[in-house]
């Protein structure tokens, strides 16, 4: 557990949140255990460790948006990469104005730091990662906007995150209301694979009655262990590849093959969905094999 | 009593103090559905039936002033000790994954099939089942 200074950081975390009156936790609620606290873009060494909760709630669950920051306003920012190709701090006021109106498209094209693809049976859908928007395309429509898109597992993604975007979804379409929002990539040292998110919400013209909560979602599969330093992962009990680069190297690599158009895709590319099933294949190889063989690269997501 | 309740896929009722969700065409449909009867609320759900004000009685102890045949909305825990009370239980399902913290018990009506199933649109949610469990 590293939680060095916890009760000094709450304090501080406690001491500059503005008051939001509507937002604590009652007391008829359970609250989860190892409940903890830290700054948005804080040390990670606030976060305890992954102690089998999908999430945890931080400073009481009460958001850490300064004073002036609750605006009727829709607006969505995202931080530059940093050296390490690693997104930062993605920061929202969602209002039905900035939602999608058409479908999603393809984000095939974008590598997330510390993107590895890797297939395991015991996961959804067999690949472990997912591109993971920080602030989900449901809420702002944004695309392959590499500042908005982490390497997360296929569960974080479902059953972490999703979740609490529902929730900020659903109430924005219900009342027309704005809710603040934003989400906090927590990467340790120099790793490439985030620990987790931290995601903030709160709900401007009713003070957060209807949305409030600041909690940490953590990056994890069950049954696979992950090395957050480069993505790399391996079955439980199983021993994680010595040499990362090699491994994770485009030597071998999963596509989808369209065999009536002799064109490849990425796994997530949008175009997928709409290939008829018998012109379907999946492959793993090597790339430079496939193009041998007579295939194209999507023009799309560019695998 | 007959108890109303809004779902998620997990029978996810509330989190931190708050309900996972809300629709304007469910509290519409429950008002359809109680016709002449007043709707047993407590006091943090009157904001859902701040249009029908007149069909609700909002109490911190709605569920012990309840009589047999009264609906009551439940958006709590609190209400197991009138387990044996409940004659049927209406469940709107969002179809929906939200956070939550509290549950609604759901072995009351394991077991059981409901006795009537219906799929509306709501107003912000695709598609919301509500189903009727007779005990």
């Amino acid at each position: 557990m590293k939680i060095k200074g916890l009760s000094i950081l709450l304090s501080l975390v406690l001491s500059i949140s503005f008051l939001i009156t509507g937002c604590s936790s009652t007391d008829k609620t359970d609250k989860p255990n190892g409940s903890s606290t830290m700054h948005s873009g804080e040390s990670s060494d606030a976060i305890p460790e992954y102690s089998g909760q999908d999430y945890i709630t931080l400073s009481d669950n009460i958001p850490e948006f300064t004073e002036n920051e609750p605006t009727t306003e829709s607006f969505e920012n995202y931080s530059e990469l940093d050296e390490l190709g690693r997104c930062g701090v993605a920061f929202a006021c969602v209002g039905v104005d900035i939602m999608p109106t058409e479908d999603r498209e393809g984000i095939g094209q974008i590598k997330p730091s510390g993107w590895v693809t890797a297939k395991y049976d015991i996961v959804d859908g067999k690949y472990l990662y997912n591109r993971c928007h920080l602030i989900g395309f449901q809420l702002t429509g944004e695309n392959a906007n590499e500042k908005n898109l982490i390497t997360g597992t296929r569960y974080f993604n479902v059953e972490g995150m999703l979740p609490f975007e529902n929730m900020v979804a659903d109430y924005v379409r219900e009342t027309k209301n704005h809710v603040l929002y934003r989400v906090t990539p927590v990467f340790v040292g120099e790793d490439l694979v985030a620990k987790g998110v931290q995601m903030e919400a709160y709900s401007v013209e009713d003070d957060g009655e209807g949305v409030c909560f600041n909690v940490f979602v953590y990056n994890i599969q069950p049954g696979i262990t992950i090395n957050y330093a480069n993505g790399q992962s391996a079955l439980n009990g199983e021993e994680l590849p010595e040499n990362p680069s090699s491994a994770a190297s485009s030597d071998k690599a999963d596509y989808i093959l369209n065999t009536n158009s002799m064109k490849f895709h990425d796994p997530d590319c949008g175009s997928v969905k709409d290939m008829k099933d018998h012109n379907k294949q999946e492959y793993s190889g090597s790339r430079d094999a496939l193009i041998a063989d007579g295939y194209e690269p999507c023009g799309s997501c560019k695998p | 009593m007959n108890i109303i309740v809004c779902v998620d896929d997990k029978f996810g009722i509330s989190f931190m103090g708050r309900r996972v969700s809300r629709d304007r065409s469910v509290t519409e449909d429950i008002i359809r559905t109680v016709r002449d009867k007043k709707i047993y609320i407590h006091p943090d759900s009157a904001v859902l039936f701040s249009d029908f004000s007149d069909k609700v009685i909002a109490d911190d102890d709605f569920l012990d002033k309840a009589e047999t045949g009264d609906y009551c909305c439940i958006e709590n825990d609190g209400y197991e000790k009138h387990i044996k009370n409940i004659e049927s239980v209406i469940l709107y399902k969002w179809n929906r994954r939200y956070p939550a913290d509290i549950f609604f018990d759901a072995s009351i009506i394991g077991g059981k099939e409901p006795t009537k199933t219906y799929n509306f649109k709501g107003n912000s949610h695709e598609k919301i089942t509500k189903e009727v469990y007779e005990l």
